[in-house]
């Protein structure tokens, strides 16, 4: 067993330097630690304690970074081999599951941990320039290797349930939001309670207890707390000698005291995590990539069992006038039957957040709350659904067509490009409707369970005449293009480089501050007014540029299948 | 094929398909063994408009990255034929399927469909075209009849007709009783066979398929080269590019054959087989025992060599048809008064020419 895995991890590990992204990616991390060396330099003249300034830009990049790779990286581990069909040979070489997780997962792992191991030295220069602690810096990279290993497993879980490598990395997005949102919800929990009185009751106490346990799962909390000056202070805590002076700061019972310091919640509960990711993979392996078929991967994973090994299923009926609108409000979308289900499933989901966050405010301040606020949950909810459905769809919208190698077939139709591209984007939107029937119903139980439905109405519209809101609109709008773009330039990864891009590229993109100006210098209807018309025609002549280069990529694309 | 209706389905009988006229192949003969300037004196005498030609690209050239794909390459395929397109891998085939198919626009040169050329009138050429690349191009989440469905609808069949076509189209491909099975449940042959259908939904005159039998069974292929000769019955024209020279010697009625970006090739498969200096050769079987023949065959009027074949008392004796008829020369053999077992044409095969008119190594 052990020939195959380190046979499989040496072939990944050859593959993974041989390969020109991987440098680049290597070439752009050491270019970014320069340049916060570079800013921690200019900025000495200026500010106090450069180096903490320098150890919190490292710190935070490397978590970005580690995000990123999580989501694209990790989540490939085991469906590249699936897309290949290659599962087969490694299993008839002898490799068991086990060997084959270890393999492929511990490489990429292997590779993420060196790339944090040679950051330590620069690091160091934190100490260097003031302001950091060596405690500090060894606290962040346990915490950040923590985190490596439980974003790595949970990727490999993606990777071993989904078939394809952007299923996966969405999968992969999935568990990265509930580890972030889990311990926000906590904190909301717990300081519902503790504003209503303290814990009282004993479920009010357990949950209290766990609230506050989940909240210190979050590597960005701890992160945060750890860049934090005078974090890791041990000087109060060193023990001393015999003559009363503190014990040098390399002996073996200060140590102690830093691991004891460095095992914090988050770590222990990272790598619990991540273990346990791993063994589900393991246990699952074998099912799920037993009948290893090209053709059929597709089709094979844990969310569609029933899919596996079915010839046929109900037929939709004909195709739409527009065939192109038909195809991807069911190919893409899911279709009627999967959208109606899919919203009923959410407005459950809301419900029962609606009853747990209600039970939680009745145990903290004996009040259950009010019936509008069902509504709010909802709104606030399916919005965020809305713009999730949306990015997914537009890096669906030509995969697929990528996948299936259907361009060229599709290319040749009597039509022009632009026809093709808006007919899948109106199949789309259609399966967007769905989602906006449910925000417009829960916008009118808002207004249904209001009081005050006047004010409710103005405040409405008040929001939608904010630049500022047009503004994010844009973004958004933005987002969409960029995500449907890389997706036909990258094989997966579209959503989350996309999202880096924008969230990044817009901080430091001069027409944000401008559009963002615009919005904000609106103060009367007039400049409101001119504030959403630039944002719209912004929006507009952003989406045209997009939309050729899409055009002209798809044209290339096809004459190369 | 024409499925417009039953009695519009005119099946043209084989012997009235239109076979390339002698001055092609004599202009493409010269062409492809003269320097540039006389293949376009070649060129010159061919109606490159001319709608009866299927296909015909005129002086195309297309480069990739600088690297020349195809260079000054000139070629018609009349209608009606099945016509076989032949190379080493990377000699272009594939990029002048593109071209022909409008995925791909000509750097240079003039590329036409029935007459039509692929840039002017890129719509009117899409509806006369199926192409069929060699990979699955297929939704593996649809059914086969939802899939034909949707190509049928994108060529803009109403509802109704899209029925009866999809029906007499899977007919023809012997996949009626799959119709209703996902086409990821669907063994390579009969994906194979869906995407021929799916080429044929919108009855094009012109089919171009790209490697149709390629990891196709024995049988499965056998299949296919029959439907293509179905619909080559129909009177569809049909441009397919094959490295199974067997099958497509047995199939087409004339090959192109391209090699390095360059057309070596292009006319009738029967003028490609014939000796390239324009020579027949005959091979004969004495009885066992017999005399060495090869002096006697020699002094015949008429024969330009006669060697021996095999081990046993055969030979093979190549001949000027100019100047000594096949049959005469028959007559002559058999009046040398040594027991004659049995004589049969000696013809190239495919591969032969193939392997004359192609250079060798991997590019």
């Amino acid at each position: 067993m052990y020939h195959g895995i380190a046979a499989l991890l040496g072939r990944s590990m050859k593959l993974d330097a041989r390969q020109l992204p991987p440098n680049l990616f290597r070439l752009g991390f050491v270019l970014a630690l320069y340049g916060a060396l570079l800013i921690a330099q200019l900025e000495a003249g200026s500010f106090g304690a450069p180096g903490l300034r320098f150890f919190q830009n490292i710190a935070w990049l490397n978590f970005l970074v580690i995000l990123f790779s999580g989501v694209t990286y990790f989540s490939t581990a085991i469906t590249e081999e699936k897309e290949e069909a290659t599962l087969g040979l490694l299993r008839m070489a002898g490799i068991s599951p086990i060997g084959i997780l270890l393999g492929k997962s511990t490489s990429r792992l292997i590779s993420a941990l060196i790339l944090l191991t040679i950051q330590v030295p620069f690091t160091l220069l934190a100490i260097t320039l003031g302001g950091a602690t060596l405690d500090q810096i060894l606290a962040a990279y346990v915490a950040l290797g923590a985190f490596i290993i439980f974003l790595a497993n949970a990727g490999l879980f993606s990777s071993v349930i989904c078939a394809r490598g952007g299923t996966a990395a969405a999968l992969t997005c999935f568990w990265v939001a509930l580890y972030f949102i889990m311990p926000w919800f906590a904190y909301y929990i717990s300081s519902e309670i503790r504003t209503a009185g303290g814990p009282t009751t004993t479920i009010s106490k357990w949950v209290v207890a766990t609230s506050d346990l989940l909240q210190q799962t979050s590597v960005a909390s701890e992160l945060s707390q750890i860049v934090s000056s005078g974090y890791g202070d041990l000087s109060d805590v060193l023990p001393v000698n015999e003559d009363g002076q503190p014990i040098s700061s390399w002996s073996w019972a200060v140590w102690q005291i830093r691991f004891k310091m460095l095992a914090t919640t988050q770590v222990i509960s990272n790598i619990i995590g991540g273990l346990l990711f791993f063994a589900i993979s393991w246990i699952l392996f074998d099912r799920l990539t037993r009948y290893e078929r090209p053709g059929f991967v597709a089709e094979r994973n844990l969310f569609m069992p029933l899919k596996i090994g079915r010839a046929q299923r109900s037929p939709l009926g004909q195709a739409w006038q527009n065939p192109l609108i038909w195809k991807d409000f069911y190919f893409v979308a899911g279709g009627p039957r999967w959208l109606f289900f899919r919203q009923l499933l959410i407005w459950i989901v809301v419900i029962i957040l609606y009853a747990w966050m209600s039970f939680a405010n009745a145990v903290g301040n004996g009040s259950f709350f009010q019936f509008d606020q069902l509504f709010a949950i909802a709104l606030t909810i399916f919005i965020l659904v809305l713009i999730i459905e949306a990015s997914i769809y537009s890096s669906r919208i030509f995969q697929t067509e990528l996948q299936n190698q259907t361009l060229s077939a599709l290319l040749m139709l009597p039509c022009s490009v632009a026809y093709l591209g808006y007919s899948k984007a109106v199949g789309c939107l259609l399966g967007l409707v769905p989602t906006c029937i449910s925000i417009f119903f829960a916008w009118v139980g808002i207004l249904a369970s209001s009081v005050y439905v006047d004010r409710t109405l103005e405040s409405t519209f008040e929001v939608l005449g904010q630049p500022i809101v047009w503004c994010g609109v844009t973004l958004v709008v933005v987002f969409l293009n960029l995500v449907t773009t890389i997706s036909l330039f990258l094989k997966w990864g579209a959503l989350p480089l996309s999202f880096v891009i924008v969230f990044f590229g817009s901080s430091c993109c001069p027409l944000t501050y401008i559009l963002m100006a615009f919005a904000g210098a609106a103060s009367d209807p007039l400049g409101a007014a001119a504030g959403i018309l630039i944002n719209i025609m912004a929006m507009a002549l952003i989406s045209l540029v997009f939309h050729a280069v899409i055009a002209s990529r798809l044209q290339a694309l096809g004459s190369k299948l | 094929m024409n499925h417009m209706s039953d009695d519009e389905t005119q099946a043209v009988p084989p012997d009235q398909v239109q076979e390339p006229t002698p001055l092609d192949n004599e202009a493409f003969e010269k062409a492809a063994s003269s320097p540039a300037g006389a293949a376009d004196d070649a060129s010159d005498q061919i109606a490159w408009a001319d709608p009866n030609h299927a296909i015909s690209l005129h002086n195309v050239t297309h480069r990739y990255q600088g690297k020349k794909a195809l260079d000054r390459v000139s070629f018609v395929v009349e209608k009606g034929a099945l016509h076989g397109f032949v190379g080493p891998n990377g000699a272009g085939k594939t990029t002048s399927l593109k071209l022909v198919c409008t995925l791909l626009q000509p750097q240079a040169g003039r590329v036409r469909v029935f007459g039509e050329d692929v840039v002017d009138n890129i719509r009117k050429v899409r509806t006369m075209i199926g192409f069929m690349p060699d990979h699955f191009s297929t939704y593996r989440q649809m059914t086969v009849n939802e899939y034909l469905d949707f190509f049928a609808a994108a060529y803009g069949l109403p509802p109704v007709r899209r029925t009866e076509v999809i029906e007499q189209v899977l007919s023809l491909v012997d996949m009626n009783h799959r119709q209703n099975d996902l086409i990821s449940g669907l063994s390579r042959g009969m994906q194979q066979r869906v995407g021929l259908a799916r080429v044929l939904v919108n009855d094009p005159e012109l089919l171009l398929l790209d490697e149709p039998a390629s990891g196709l069974d024995p049988r499965a292929r056998i299949e296919l080269m029959d439907i293509l000769r179905a619909l080559r019955s129909m009177g569809k024209t049909i441009f397919i590019s094959s490295h199974i020279l067997s099958e497509l010697a047995e199939l087409c009625d004339a090959v192109t054959i391209i090699d390095r970006g360059e057309i070596r090739f292009s006319g009738r498969i029967g003028d490609l087989l014939t000796n390239p200096q324009n020579r027949h050769t005959l091979r004969f079987e004495f009885a066992p025992g017999s005399a060495d023949m090869r002096e006697s065959l020699a002094q015949i009027e008429g024969v330009v060599s006669a060697d021996k074949s095999g081990e046993g008392a055969g030979y093979r004796v190549e001949f000027d048809p100019a100047r000594l008829d096949a049959n005469q020369l028959v007559v002559r053999v058999a009046s040398l008064g040594v027991p004659l077992v049995s004589f049969s044409e000696d013809r190239r095969q495919l591969n032969e020419a193939f392997m004359d008119l192609t250079t060798a190594g991997v590019r």
